[in-house]
């Protein structure tokens, strides 16, 4: 018999209710404390932003009535929709991606929202499905149901005492929530594997202080400091006094034009880098604070972190197909990057990378991510992202130089058009043999990043300048290939190779080899599949 | 007057040669180990699809095709970009092979991924 359909906690609509008197703060400001307005106005205002909270308030607890879930023995459901009535499921043996999420209203009120995904891009919504929000000891205990090795599926809350009933009676669904929370942490899967502090777990990673330079070292914290700029420069605008002409930054400025110029530029450089610094690390206390990554007993990876909004994923192990290593060029003159860990249900799509789900740590040195590297994959021996790849045919260094010169020349033409006649098209020609100096270091760079191999079952490829991804994607998991040739690869005996997978992005490319070279390389990690076709 | 004179031609060039160059090179093959296609003319494309890893097999008709009597295969698997095409067959052509991958891919019971 299916399991009763389970409401979520009734704190969720505190903290609804509390996230929208939290984003209705502005606009009050903005109608009764800065409009400058005759009383009744104000007294207007203030009646209608007073409606407004009502009514979003009643609809939040419609919301709450109208939203419930369930896990029965084959499927995850959940319903919901405050005018549209939605209807998710997802297949218990589709998901490969449980994670809980609580930010800083719900750590208050005890509470994390459970996503769920099945990592099948394409079907659109019933992709993943939110649970937002239950008590956090009942979302470990669904977590734990969820991820439960096949032959250990129960269907959760089903017969638990006190489980949480939507028909149950208004006034009491809080208490029963809170026991099904708790009675549920002890179904699911016997021996709890997923509770903290369970004897079998190992503790692969954990948080280190000495990786923080790493994270602050990063375009953005160069960044930062031009956006606190323009932000100031706006917010002073906009409150009718010219930056330029106000007193304090026109004495500001005046000191500055006055000292040594050299002296001002230091000033302003170092003034901002340490704004940007400070910012960084802040966000990186803030994003991996209390980072581990653990194994659990039945065959999982969990992955927590977060000082303000905590974030615990668990990843089914038997889904992962590799691991991407990826350094931007600061990162690379330091040897270190980030660790992103391939796999099914974690989806590839870009994205800030501090928040994506697939970072396995923080940012860290090439020798700590080989050795993570290892042990997230389950090898014995060393990482296959350390691998020696081959370098690539010196064709593909002549596709990169012709690119860089046609650029070079484009830009030499586009300020040349935009300078015009006199003496200017000397600097012209100047600005365009800098230009192309560096499109051609850069062309070399890329050719130099280009590296592909089969080690041991893991197919490698690296490429990129301005950031460098290695990949080590596991042959097991390649589902198809494609051999693409331009026109211009043809002429030059080249072609890309790409192995299509279901995890991370979906393909993953080896760039610009010899056409032998890929169909080896694809015979190489499954043999038999791409020799047919090519030899004909 | 020369521009469009130019324009004309190539268009015409492209219009009578790029079909040919196109028939020429596409290519499918159905193993029965995996599905294989050919594609492209400037940017040739070569792609394999392995039977044990195929989750749907489909066919559609655009008008164009319907009054030429043709139909596309397509064929997915669990990757994005794993997609892959037979384009314009003949019909009847079609619809058999899509039986036939149908009840290929169901007797590999794997996963597909």
């Amino acid at each position: 018999m299916d399991p009763e359909w389970s409401r979520l906690d009734p704190r969720t609509i505190a903290v609804n209710l509390m996230r929208t008197a939290g984003s209705l703060v502005p606009l009050f400001i903005g109608l009764v404390v800065l409009g400058n307005r005759s009383v009744t106005d104000s007294v207007i205002s203030l009646a209608l932003l007073a409606v407004a909270t009502v009514a979003v308030a009643a609809a939040d607890v419609v919301r709450w009535f109208r939203t419930s879930y369930r896990i029965t023995d084959e499927r995850v459901e959940l319903r919901g929709g405050l005018v549209t009535r939605t209807h998710v499921t997802i297949p218990r043996d589709r998901v490969r991606r449980v994670e809980t999420t609580a930010r800083l209203l719900h750590r208050v009120l005890g509470l994390t929202v459970l996503t769920v995904g099945t990592g099948e891009r394409g079907m659109g919504e019933g992709d993943t499905l939110r649970i937002d929000a239950v008590r956090v000891a009942h979302a470990a205990a669904l977590r734990a149901a969820l991820l439960a090795p096949p032959d250990q599926i129960t269907a959760v809350a089903g017969g638990a005492p006190g489980a949480a009933s939507a028909s149950g009676a208004e006034g009491s669904v809080g208490g029963t929530g809170t026991e099904g929370g708790v009675g549920g942490t002890g179904i699911g899967t016997t021996g709890a594997p997923g509770l903290p502090g369970a004897p079998q777990e190992q503790v692969l990673e954990r948080f280190r202080w000495s990786w923080a330079p790493y994270d602050v070292l990063s375009y953005w914290t160069l960044l930062v400091p031009l956006l606190l700029l323009s932000v100031l420069f706006q917010f002073v605008s906009a409150a009718g006094v010219d930056p330029l002409g106000a007193d304090v930054v026109g004495q500001g400025s005046g000191w500055l034009t006055d000292a040594p110029l050299g002296l001002a530029v230091a000033v302003v450089v170092v003034g901002g880098l340490a704004v940007g610094v400070i910012g960084s690390f802040a966000l990186f206390v803030s994003t991996w604070w209390g980072y581990m990554l653990v194994r659990e007993p039945n065959r999982t990876l969990r992955l927590q972190r977060g000082l303000f909004t905590t974030r615990v994923t668990t990843i089914d192990e038997s889904r992962i197909r590799g691991a991407e290593f990826r350094q931007s060029y600061l990162h690379r003159r330091v040897h270190a990057g980030r660790l992103l860990v391939i796999a099914q249900g974690l989806s590839g799509q870009e994205g800030a990378t501090s928040d994506r789900s697939d970072a396995l740590a923080p940012p860290l040195p090439v020798a700590s991510a080989d050795r993570l590297t290892a042990l997230a994959l389950g090898l014995p021996g060393s990482s296959p992202l350390g691998a020696t790849l081959h370098r690539h045919p010196v064709g593909a260094l002549r596709r990169r130089l012709v690119r860089a010169a046609l650029t070079t020349l484009a830009v030499a033409l586009l300020t040349g058009l935009a300078i015009g006649p006199g003496p200017a098209p000397l600097a012209a020609a100047a600005l365009a043999a800098v230009f192309g100096a560096l499109a051609l270091l850069y062309a070399a760079d890329t050719y130099r990043g280009l590296g592909h191999s089969v080690s041991g079952s893991f197919l490698v490829t690296r490429q990129g300048a301005a950031l460098r991804r290695t990949t080590a994607l596991a042959c097991q998991g390649v589902i198809g290939w494609h051999v693409r040739q331009s026109w211009f690869q043809r002429r030059r005996g080249l072609a890309t190779l790409v192995a299509t997978t279901a995890a991370g992005s979906g393909a993953y490319e080896v760039l610009d080899v010899e056409l032998s070279t890929a169909v080896a390389v694809a015979d190489a990690a499954t043999p038999g599949l791409l020799t047919p076709i090519i030899d004909r | 007057m020369i521009v469009a004179a130019a324009v004309v031609a190539a268009s015409s060039a492209y219009v009578v040669q790029m079909p040919r160059i196109r028939y020429r090179i596409h290519r499918w093959e159905v193993t029965d180990d995996a599905v294989y296609t050919k594609s492209g003319w400037l940017t040739q494309d070569w792609r394999v699809a392995p039977m044990s890893r195929i989750q749907t097999v489909d066919s559609s008709r655009g008008p164009l095709q319907q009054s030429l009597g043709l139909a596309t295969v397509r064929v997915t698997t669990a990757s994005a970009a794993g997609a892959v095409a037979i384009s314009a067959l003949d019909a009847d052509q079609a619809a058999a092979l899509v039986q036939h991958l149908t009840v290929r891919t169901q007797q590999t019971p794997e996963d597909g991924t």
